[in-house]
């Protein structure tokens, strides 16, 4: 896995051509939603829908599974605690204060499922189908009204970017440190938490100090060649709006519009227990 | 510093929020702070544990509030876009708006307390100091934890001792430790940093 590609899944699906602001807004949006669905027809729907996207991305479901594996722990804990403490419903089973009802497990299930739904959702439409210089850019673009009020923007995504670059720049330069101290004695694997702690001093020291040259150099070279921020610069890939972007962007408010029309319109279902 | 002036860019009016240095600085810092959380120590018992807690405990210590606090929201900003950088090669939106997300924004309000007093900047460390910047930490990695406990309850719907007990309860006693460890160590670099007479604020 490379480091400064992230989870990205090569490919050029329409998901994968999309721009990164609508992709962005769409998943924000889509997040807000998801809190909002409890009506299981809509909430299947939406399970419908992530599916289909999944199979127009054409990404293999090995690495949607590892986004879901992330949260597995938390989301099993969480359907154990809702189906232990929820009493709604018809009761299956009571000891003491536990009782198992369908309103409960209902809940449990739909907690878990909310949860599969908020890292699928995300992981699907920005982590893998979406390089991270691309969603910087978006983010970028995006903020940029509010540089009015003095935010960041430009620099935020600038500082962002170098980061970037110089993330395998000082992996090398550590396992560089690393070995020269080793050779010359350093000692970086025996002794207890404290030595071991006191020993990555060694290798500290060297690393902030060739960083803040290297900054330094970086700060020079950058005002030489006249970096004043944000303003008047162009850009290699301009992010532009196509049709297709459109499109997109107004299928999904309808999606989204359909959901919450079935959420408040469509009768409770009473296994549910009125949850 | 002189601010060149732009020629080019009639409407080049607009001052840089930050100037350049303390950009490539920060993203500098940044770029050791995704370093250092990737290195895994063996703990005893066999669990390897990323030092994230650790790493961003010690930028704080060693660069103060402001420098440290804009180095995590680089950090933070890097995981969102994509790039596994969080502890256990995590990273994407979907961590950070995730169920266990409110322990990373929970570490803004604790790398500004931790760098209120910055470790070094006195030649002798006093032990009343000590005290003090162990006790911010401490407070610091509270309300880090308070804020996951509140995020992941209100995410999965767990009352909130449920949702201290997965998701801090494991880490709690590593966290504590990784502060006292981040404390020592940034005091040792620190004063190494002041002898190489770098400008660090």
């Amino acid at each position: 896995m490379q480091l400064t590609l992230g989870h990205y899944y090569h490919g050029n699906s329409v998901l994968h051509r999309l721009d990164p602001r609508i992709k962005i807004i769409v998943v924000v949006l889509f997040m807000v939603v998801i809190f909002l669905l409890n009506h299981p027809i809509a909430i299947a729907a939406f399970g419908i829908f992530l599916f289909v996207m999944i199979a127009v991305a054409k990404v293999p479901l090995k690495s949607i599974l590892r986004s879901v594996r992330a949260v597995l722990f938390i989301a099993i804990f969480a359907f154990i605690v809702n189906i232990l403490t929820v009493d709604a419903g018809v009761v299956l089973w009571r000891l003491g204060s536990l009782t198992l009802s369908t309103g409960g497990l209902w809940n449990g299930f739909k907690l878990a499922l909310r949860l599969f739904y908020l890292v699928v959702t995300s992981s699907l439409f920005l982590t893998l189908t979406t390089t991270p210089i691309k969603i910087a850019d978006g983010l970028e673009k995006l903020l940029k009204p509010l540089e009015r009020l003095r935010f960041p923007a430009h620099e935020l995504a600038m500082m962002m970017s170098i980061a970037l670059r110089f993330v395998p720049t000082l992996v090398e330069e550590t396992d560089k440190i690393m070995k020269a101290q080793s050779s010359r004695g350093a000692n970086y694997d025996t002794g207890n938490i404290f030595q071991k702690a006191k020993g990555m001093v060694s290798m500290l020291v060297p690393l902030f100090v060739s960083s803040f040259k290297r900054a330094d150099d970086l700060a020079i070279a950058m005002e030489a060649r006249c970096y004043q921020g944000g303003t008047g610069r162009t850009k290699l890939h301009p992010l532009i709006l196509k049709t297709s972007d459109t499109l997109f962007f107004i299928g999904a408010l309808v999606f989204i519009g359909i959901l919450l029309t079935a959420e408040y319109m469509l009768p409770p279902l009473v296994f549910a227990g009125g949850i | 510093m002189t601010t060149p002036i732009n020629t080019n860019n009639p409407k080049g009016k607009r001052r840089m929020i930050l100037d350049v240095r303390t950009m490539t600085h920060i993203a500098l810092l940044a770029a050791i702070l995704v370093v250092c959380s990737q290195i895994t120590i063996p703990f005893p018992g066999g669990v390897p544990i990323t030092l994230q807690t650790f790493a961003i405990a010690l930028i704080a210590y060693i660069m103060g509030s402001y420098k440290g606090a804009l180095t995590l929201i680089i950090y933070l900003g890097l995981g969102a876009i994509g790039l596994p950088v969080f502890a256990g090669f995590k990273g994407g939106f979907d961590t950070l708006i995730g169920p266990t997300g409110g322990y990373l924004i929970g570490f803004l309000p604790m790398i500004v307390l931790i760098g209120w007093f910055p470790a070094g900047e006195t030649v002798k460390e006093t032990k009343k100091m000590f005290f003090i910047r162990i006790a911010m930490g401490l407070v610091g990695l509270g309300i880090c934890h308070t804020a996951g406990i509140f995020r992941l309850s209100a995410v999965t719907g767990m009352p909130l001792a449920a949702a201290f007990a997965a998701g801090s309860a494991p880490f709690i006693i590593k966290d504590v430790l990784s502060i006292v460890l981040a404390y020592r160590i940034a005091v040792a670099v620190r004063r190494q940093l002041n002898r190489a007479t770098l400008s660090t604020r």
